[in-house]
C-alpha cells in the first residue's frame, strides 16, 4: 500500500512537472498569474524553477531515493497547492481549471482542492510509516 | 587522487552518486525533448493576409487567438488602442487558434478567413469581437455571421460557398497546428519580436516596456475597459 502510494504520487509529480517543463514556461506563468498571488518577477522565477522541483521530487519518489525527505517536500507542495487554490476560490477568481497538468488533464479547482487534501493526508500518514514506504525502493537497497 | 577524494567526500557515497546521476539524466532527457519539440517550430512562419501596421515597425506582434475567447476580444481592443497611438511602431499579425471548447469558434474563423480573402478581414474581425457575447450564446451562430458579412458589404452567398469548403477547415487546423508546434496551449498567446507572452496583461506589460509607456496610460486603458 505505502510503496504504491509513494509511486502514484511520484508519477503525478513527474507527469505534472514534465508537462510544464516540456512546454514553454510562459504557459505555466499564465496559470500562476491567474492565481494573483505572486508579485511580478517572482512569478517568472517560480515558473522556471517550480516544474524542476516537481519533476525531480516525483522521480525520486518513484525510485524511492531519499524517500523521507521527498515525502516532506511533497507534503509542503501539497500544502502550497491547497492554500493557493483555497485563496482563489475564496476570492472568486475566474479560474475554470486548476492548470496543474497543463493540457493533459483538465480539473476544476474545487476537485483539485479535494484531491490535494486527500493526498496530503495520505502522505502525512505515510510519513509515520516510513519503513513500509521504503519497501521496493533504492533507499532500501542502499541500506542493505 | 586521495586529495581529490578528501576535497569531495560526498561523491564517495554511492547513494549520492546515484542521486547526481539521476538528476543529470533527468536534465538531459527534459532538455533533449524540449530541443526536439521546439527546434523545428522556430523556422515555421506562415504569411497571412491578416496584418496591420508598419511592416518595418520595431515591434512585431503575432497574435494567436480564438474568436470566441473573451480575453482575446479584450486583448484585441487594447491592441487596437496601441495601434492607433503608435501606428509606425507596431506591426500586428493575427493567426487563428480555434479552441475545441468553443462551439462557434471554427465557424467564426471560417467566416473571418473568407472575409480576409475578399480584403475585408479587419472590419469583419472588429464586428465579430464587438458582438462576441451576443453570438456566443446562440445555438446556431451562422445567421449572425451572415449579418456581419452583409454589414461589411460582402456578398453572403460567395462567403457561405467559401466557408463550406473542406480545404478551408484543414487550412485553419493546419494554422492551429503551427501554433501547437510553437508551444501554444491557450489563447490569446502573443509573440512580441519572437518572444512568447501568454495572456493580455503580460503582453501589455511588455508593450509598455518596449514603447516606454508610463503607468498613467495603463490606468487610462483600464478605465476604458471598465466603461
Amino acid at each position: 500500500m505505502f510503496p504504491f502510494l509513494r509511486i502514484l504520487i511520484g508519477l503525478l509529480f513527474v507527469v505534472s512537472g514534465g508537462e510544464k517543463l516540456i512546454w514553454p514556461y510562459q504557459n505555466f506563468l499564465y496559470v500562476l498569474q491567474s492565481y494573483e498571488i505572486l508579485p511580478f518577477g517572482v512569478d517568472v522565477f517560480v515558473a522556471h524553477v517550480f516544474p524542476w522541483i516537481e519533476f525531480t521530487t516525483g522521480l525520486f519518489l518513484i525510485l524511492g531515493l531519499w524517500s523521507h525527505q521527498m515525502i516532506k517536500i511533497a507534503l509542503c507542495m501539497f500544502a502550497i497547492f491547497i492554500l493557493v487554490i483555497a485563496q482563489a476560490l475564496l476570492r472568486h477568481l475566474p479560474i475554470d481549471e486548476c492548470g496543474c497538468f497543463g493540457q493533459l488533464i483538465s480539473l476544476k479547482p474545487q476537485h483539485t482542492l479535494v484531491m490535494d487534501s486527500v493526498f496530503f493526508l495520505m502522505l502525512f500518514w505515510a510519513l509515520r510509516h516510513i519503513k513500509q514506504v521504503e519497501r521496493f525502493s533504492l533507499d532500501g537497497y542502499f541500506r542493505k | 587522487m586521495s586529495l581529490k577524494k578528501d576535497r569531495f567526500p560526498m561523491t564517495q557515497s554511492p547513494k549520492l552518486r546515484i542521486t547526481l546521476l539521476i538528476i543529470f539524466l533527468a536534465v538531459l532527457c527534459v532538455s533533449g525533448v524540449k530541443y526536439f519539440m521546439w527546434n523545428k517550430a522556430k523556422a515555421v512562419n506562415v504569411a497571412t493576409a491578416r496584418q496591420k501596421g508598419n511592416p518595418q515597425a520595431p515591434v512585431k506582434i503575432v497574435e494567436y487567438m480564438d474568436l470566441q475567447c473573451p480575453a482575446c476580444a479584450y486583448g484585441a481592443l487594447q491592441l487596437h488602442k496601441y495601434l492607433d497611438q503608435y501606428p509606425d511602431k507596431i506591426y500586428l499579425e493575427i493567426k487563428f487558434f480555434p479552441l475545441g471548447g468553443h462551439r462557434h469558434s471554427l465557424t467564426a474563423t471560417k467566416f473571418a478567413h473568407c472575409a480576409a480573402n475578399e480584403g475585408k478581414f479587419w472590419p469583419f474581425f472588429e464586428l465579430v469581437l464587438q458582438d462576441q457575447r451576443k453570438w456566443s450564446d446562440l445555438m446556431d451562430a451562422q445567421p449572425a455571421f451572415v449579418e456581419m458579412i452583409k454589414a461589411v458589404e460582402l456578398n453572403p452567398d460567395k462567403i457561405i460557398a467559401c466557408t463550406s469548403k473542406d480545404e478551408l477547415r484543414l487550412k485553419i487546423l493546419a494554422e492551429k497546428d503551427v501554433g501547437v508546434s510553437l508551444g501554444i496551449q491557450s489563447t490569446p498567446t502573443y509573440f512580441i519580436n519572437g518572444v512568447m507572452f501568454v495572456g493580455v496583461k503580460p503582453m501589455l506589460d511588455e508593450l509598455d516596456r518596449i514603447l516606454g509607456v508610463k503607468k498613467e496610460s495603463l490606468s487610462i486603458a483600464t478605465e476604458n475597459k471598465a466603461q
